[in-house]
């Protein structure tokens, strides 16, 4: 397998409307997928917290926990087994996968707010939805935040995997790729999966550090 | 707004944590709520905003049952402070001051208003402290803004469970001390749960006794030191109640207003003085200045040696003082260390009031002790 910087320059060069078009099918696949599993991976993490919910929400946390170390590739052929092939398959495979770290940070992060700032909530005489919404989700911005953040960065890598159930994007240049043994095929897609990721991982901090509110970011750098 | 509790219980399975109390809180006094840990103190505290609820028995507002009044807006209308404080990390002081008065709609300009008022009472700068978040203070601002917080709705009843228990001697001292203060201005309703029996005498108008979910004693705390009810309150109470009993007497009750001072003029000399003492049959003398503010003192022997104006100088701040509220133990323990038997009382600016005497001191002490003989 020969790779040279020209090569893969007139690769890109002839094939830049399908490369487009293949970053446009993994960021389509990437942001569905995790959308619907920012949605439903923050419900449950809510629900599961509820008051008279800890323990519930401690052995989710421990389910989703053990869950993360489930291979990608197992989470897709399994999915692939009952759904078949196609985008849909791959973008539900997606969603259940970048569901778990999400789940499981915005549960850790809840059931990390101290029962104290709960309590004097309660005294003061908040609702549970003004404790949720005031309090509690705001004081779990960091740990939530990071777990969208990571679910984010292994979804796009993970949408590459997902290829081989036909879902498209940026993975299908690569398994043509493997199988012509080009390696500039491979590179070609590689490449830009990984500009996507290290874009979108810069992007998110951003945003992590601008919804971070202020007392907290003191409160880090105190303790860092 | 008055409270009572009636036949009060609460049960956890067969464990009685509250059983049967019944009691009326004295509005506008601080009363403490006190016992070992699982006396059921804090589970009584914690029925009155319904932080738990009672299994039996009624607690009444102005006569009014629990059960009628909106659990979220009881809570509003009823300031409530922990020993874990809980501030709110991701919001300001100024923030966390303001949440109730927030949820009660109260106008923008009002708030600041108030949390100004509030920082200024619990003494703290308002500037400074306005845009602070809780990691930038130590324990004790923290525990201030707490106390501040659970005041912010101008509440009428106040609930504090332990509020200084994590704040180390010297500073929970110097809490409860503006503390005091700060009830002396506000006149809240407060009911003030501890285990630590020095700040129930120092802090209590009245103090109630739980033991195993009971009402040992529930009496004023004067009272309560003189007349134990039982020895679980002696007990209680320590062997030490007659010392205790001291802090709670305030040394303006005890003013000698009679001639200890003389005040020093321009043309007062050394032979004043020894005068002075000698017509007055006293060993000593406190200086004053034109003022009336206390300066100095000076012994016969010192007199002999120097001019008064000089001795004010060379002993400006030689002479140890009380105010009008210091308390007997404060008074005893400062004549103790200074090896004298009689102390000047001086008020805020330093203007002579009288003196105090030892044996005063004693005289209530033996009076306590002889109660616990009867």
């Amino acid at each position: 397998m020969q790779i040279t910087i020209e090569g893969l320059w007139s690769y890109f060069t002839d094939n830049w409307a399908y490369l487009l078009e293949k970053t446009g099918e993994h960021l389509v696949i990437f942001v569905i997928s995790w959308i619907i599993a920012i949605a439903v991976g923050v419900t449950i993490g809510i629900v599961s917290t509820r008051p008279g919910k800890e323990r519930l929400g401690k052995s989710l946390l421990t389910i989703t926990g053990a869950a993360q170390a489930i291979p990608s590739i197992a989470v897709i052929a399994l999915v692939f087994i009952f759904m078949g092939i196609g985008p849909l398959p791959a973008i539900f495979s997606l969603f259940l996968y970048t569901l778990v770290p999400i789940t499981f940070n915005t549960a850790s992060g809840l059931l990390s707010v101290s029962p104290a700032v709960k309590e004097a909530a309660k005294g003061m005489g908040l609702t549970p939805m003004q404790i949720l919404f005031r309090i509690e989700i705001p004081n779990s911005i960091p740990a939530i935040a990071s777990g969208i953040r990571t679910a984010a960065i292994i979804n796009i890598g993970t949408t590459t995997i997902a290829s081989a159930i036909g879902a498209g994007g940026l993975g299908e240049i690569i398994f043509i790729g493997m199988r012509l043994m080009s390696g500039v095929r491979i590179m070609a897609g590689a490449i830009p999966v990984a500009i996507l990721a290290i874009t979108i991982d810069i992007a998110l901090g951003q945003v992590e550090r601008m919804i971070l509110p202020k007392g907290l970011e003191i409160s880090k750098n105190r303790n860092a | 707004m008055s409270i009572e509790l009636i036949d009060l219980k609460k049960t956890y399975g067969s464990t009685k944590a509250v059983d049967g109390v019944t009691m009326a809180f004295e509005e506008k006094k601080l009363t403490i709520l006190i016992g070992p840990s699982g006396c059921g103190k804090t589970t009584t505290l914690k029925m009155m905003n319904r932080l738990i609820e009672r299994t039996s028995g009624d607690i009444l507002f102005n006569g009014i049952s629990i059960d009628q009044i909106n659990r979220i807006q009881l809570r509003r209308g009823i300031g409530y402070a922990i020993q874990e404080i809980g501030l709110f990390d991701h919001m300001s002081v100024f923030e966390n001051i303001a949440v109730v008065p927030r949820l009660l709609k109260w106008a923008e300009r009002d708030i600041r208003q108030r949390v100004v008022e509030l920082l200024d009472l619990v003494n703290l700068d308002p500037d400074e402290m306005m845009k602070k978040y809780p990691a930038q203070l130590s324990g004790g601002q923290k525990q201030r803004i707490g106390v501040a917080r659970s005041l912010a709705a101008n509440p009428e009843i106040v609930l504090m469970d332990e509020p200084f228990g994590a704040i180390d001697p010297i500073n929970r001292e110097k809490l409860q001390d503006a503390f005091l203060e700060i009830q002396q201005q506000v006149q809240k309703t407060i009911l003030f749960v501890t285990h630590d029996i020095r700040e129930a005498i120092k802090l209590g108008d009245k103090i109630a006794i739980f033991n195993q979910g009971k009402l040992a004693q529930y009496d004023d705390t004067l009272e309560i030191v003189n007349n134990p009810a039982n020895s679980f309150v002696e007990d209680l109470l320590g062997s030490d109640r007659a010392l205790k009993g001291l802090e709670i007497v305030r040394v303006k009750e005890f003013i000698q207003s009679g001639s200890y001072a003389m005040k020093m003029e321009e043309e007062t000399k050394v032979s004043d003085g020894i005068e002075w003492m000698k017509q007055n049959q006293r060993p000593f003398v406190y200086l004053l200045n034109s003022k009336e503010r206390l300066v100095g003192y000076a012994t016969m022997k010192g007199l002999s040696k120097e001019d008064p104006h000089d001795l004010v100088k060379n002993h400006s701040k030689n002479s140890e003082s009380l105010q009008p509220f210091s308390n007997l133990l404060e008074g005893v323990t400062q004549m103790m260390t200074a090896g004298v038997s009689t102390c000047p009382v001086v008020d805020v600016r330093d203007r002579f009031l009288g003196v105090i005497e030892l044996t005063q001191i004693f005289d209530v002490m033996s009076s306590y002790q002889s109660a616990k003989e009867d």
